[in-house]
């Protein structure tokens, strides 16, 4: 076990002493999620429009009808009215009876977690009766609370601000009722209870949330597609390789060793990455949670084993890095990492399918709750499981500490 | 009776039309220095990288410290060490580092003050490799050879392009190592190397042994000749001039520039002449040299060139 560790460290110290190398372990990925997120995040943020539905569990009545008053003000700010620029996109399911109250709550929260929805507005049964008591109480008197329920995605970016503005609304809407019947109190606020979903994934998304990700996964591949085979192929050029194959160090634990030390430079580029994306650029990604941090560890193992076999099939370094940028425009472009794939060419489609990225990329996305594609869950940990075990079986049988064999 | 280190018979080594090793065996007692020799391409490399596991033979057998073997395995190589003729180390590790990440591949390894003390190399231990001068990464691999404290030390020519005092640093070495009574393998086409370290020496050509013994073992398979030299000033055709003048009484002539180099069995004639030519042409002598036989002569003998050539 002490070579393998030593074969690991050596890995590691040698990174951090040569700049090239530094360089694309922590510059480069950081760079790359930076001016992403500069370019293209700003692009969605001039018209962000909140899908929203709203439940009035509350009949319309004759005369002050507070529920319908609140109803119309989302209407209007959904674009019925003369709104240039609508700020929600609004259903109202109607609501009846009982039993079917409960149902139509169920299904738009169902559409919430799915990410079909933002935000799911509810008005209780009995509101405008409250809100009309609490308007003749006036201020100082112990009110029985009027409450307005707003259901949101807790994580989702887009439903988290939907409720902020939905807040808003509900407080100016509030504020101008109060005015109107004469009984405006600044310190009576409007009540709105916070509910939240898990969501279950493909709603949309601040850029930096579906980037982060991807940048994690782009990261790991370079430095395993093009690192990988550049070390092992300048050490076999140079003779680095010659000097260890005349002791006993055997190729399966020179890969192992190797294999350590790149896990250890992964795992400190990630943390850099999550840590800039997350505190610097606002990501609200959970790609902490242990699934995620899997299917990373996936990822990792399958550039690793990639670069292995790259190492082993290429006679020489320059051999290498062309094998590397052969693989490397597929697999990144074909694999979903920076942009939705939709509906790509069939023939593209039979890359993106053998592509490991697309499901390396999808099962990370999937665990950090961002998006639900159409992959299997298990495909997610069998495709890339697969190359990594080929791989190296390649590698162990082909590698060789000359060019010569 | 002795005990035998390294026996080889009939190794073989063809790459596609090239013979590059055809059917050599010798044997190595413990605690012997044993040297092949010859010219570059002579086979010598070729047949240390298939002792040291780096190449498979095609043929023959490998008996290693009391083990038959195919190829060489894992087992044998922890109790070797190989300084390799071209073995470059991670240029941002340090020597320490060096060291003490070769010292993990094996099973039983020396402390690093040690090694580092022995090729004189502790004031350098955190010097990165790429510091070092030429013959300081010598001795680094030299010492990393010696990581394991080895039965059995192959040197694939050592000293190849080393300025004459770290040429001297690493003869000091092996000669530690020789008296330590460790069992040297060495390859090299400088016979002063040969015949100042060697007990047992092989010499190479196209593959094949064409020469064996000790040193002075093959010199005296030269006979009672002698070797005169000398320098022929003056014109550019005095070095043929001189060679005619000696005619018979030397077998052997060889001209290289206005150097002479002459094999005969009867020296006071051979300088008789030589110096009536000398008189009578008026060219002007210098250098001149009379010696016995060494490993290079014993080569030209065999090939009829220069161990350089």
């Amino acid at each position: 076990m002490k070579d393998i560790l030593s074969v690991a460290a050596t890995y590691v110290i040698t990174a951090f002493r040569e700049r090239t190398t530094l360089f694309w372990f922590l510059v480069f990925p950081l760079f790359l999620l930076l001016i992403l997120t500069l370019v293209f995040s700003g692009m969605g943020t001039t018209s962000v429009v909140f899908d929203a539905a709203l439940v009035r569990i509350e009949a319309p009545q004759e005369g002050f009808d507070p529920a319908g008053i609140i109803e119309q003000a989302f209407r209007e700010l959904s674009g019925t009215g003369e709104l240039e620029q609508p700020l929600f996109a609004l259903s109202v399911p109607a609501a009846n009876t009982d039993e079917a109250v409960s149902q139509i709550v169920e299904t738009q929260l169902a559409q919430l977690r799915n990410g079909e929805l933002d935000a799911v507005i509810v008005i209780p049964a009995g509101f405008n009766a409250a809100f009309g008591q609490r308007m003749a109480a006036g201020a100082g008197t112990e009110l029985v609370p009027v409450d307005i329920e707003v259901w949101v995605d807790e994580g989702r970016t887009t439903s988290e601000l939907a409720f902020d503005v939905i807040g808003q609304v509900l407080a100016t809407v509030d504020r101008e009722l109060q005015m109107a019947v004469g009984g405006y109190n600044a310190a009576i606020e409007p009540g709105v209870i916070f509910e939240t979903v898990s969501s279950d994934g493909s709603g949309e998304l601040a850029y930096i949330d579906f980037v982060l990700p991807g940048v994690l996964v782009m990261g790991f591949l370079t430095v395993g597609l093009f690192g990988v085979p550049g070390t092992i192929l300048y050490g076999r050029d140079q003779g680095l390789l010659r000097r260890y194959w005349v002791t006993p160090l055997t190729v399966p634990r020179y890969l192992a060793g190797y294999g350590l030390g790149h896990l250890a430079l992964c795992v400190i580029q990630a943390a850099a990455l999550i840590l800039v994306g997350t505190l610097g650029l606002g990501a609200s990604v959970s790609v902490l949670q242990p699934a995620t941090l899997l299917f990373l560890l996936l990822a990792v193992c399958t550039f690793l084993a990639f670069g292995f076999l790259i190492a082993s099939l290429a006679r020489t370094a320059n051999g290498g890095m062309a094998i590397a940028n052969i693989l490397n425009m597929p697999m990144m472009f074909l694999g979903g990492l920076f942009f939705s794939i939709g509906d790509v060419p069939i023939a593209l489609r039979v890359i993106m399918l053998i592509n490991p990225v697309t499901y390396l990329a999808e099962g990370v996305r999937r665990t950090s709750g961002v998006e639900v594609g159409h992959v299997p869950w298990l495909a997610t940990l069998l495709v890339p499981g697969a190359w990594i075990v080929g791989s190296i079986l390649i590698a162990v049988k082909r590698l060789s500490w000359d060019v010569e064999r | 009776m002795e005990q035998i280190a390294l026996r080889v018979t009939s190794l073989r080594k063809r790459y596609g039309d090239v013979i590059a090793v055809d059917d050599i065996s010798f044997e190595v007692p413990i605690g012997k220095v044993f040297t092949l020799l010859g010219p570059n391409g002579a086979g010598k490399t070729t047949t240390l990288e298939m002792l040291e596991g780096i190449r498979v033979p095609d043929g023959g057998e490998i008996e290693l410290l009391g083990r038959k073997l195919k190829r060489v395995d894992r087992k044998a190589k922890q109790r070797m060490g190989v300084l390799l003729q071209e073995g470059h180390f991670e240029p941002y590790l340090r020597v320490r580092e060096v060291i003490h990440l070769f010292s993990s591949f094996f099973d039983r390894s020396v402390a690093a003050e040690d090694i580092l003390a022995r090729v004189a190399l502790q004031e350098k231990e955190k010097a990165s490799v790429r510091s070092l001068s030429g013959g300081q990464r010598q001795r680094l691999a030299l010492g990393v050879a010696l990581v394991n404290d080895p039965d059995l030390i192959f040197l694939d020519e050592p000293t190849t392009g080393l300025d004459p005092q770290a040429r001297r640093n690493i003869w000091d070495i092996m000669a530690d190592l020789k008296r330590r009574e460790r069992t040297l393998i060495l390859t090299t086409h400088y016979m002063e190397e040969a015949e100042a370290l060697s007990d047992d020496v092989r010499i190479m050509d196209h593959g094949r042994v064409i020469g064996s013994g000790s040193p002075a073992e093959l010199a005296s398979g030269l006979g009672q000749e002698t070797i005169l030299e000398f320098s022929a000033g003056g014109a550019g055709t005095s070095g043929d001039g001189a060679s005619a003048a000696l005619g018979s009484c030397c077998h052997k002539i060889r001209i290289d520039g206005e150097t002479v180099t002459a094999h005969t069995m009867d020296l006071m004639h051979a300088m008789e002449r030589l110096l009536e030519w000398s008189k009578r042409e008026q060219v002007k002598l210098s250098n001149v040299v009379v010696r016995q036989p060494n490993l290079e002569d014993v080569f030209l003998s065999l090939t009829g060139r220069t161990l350089r050539e």
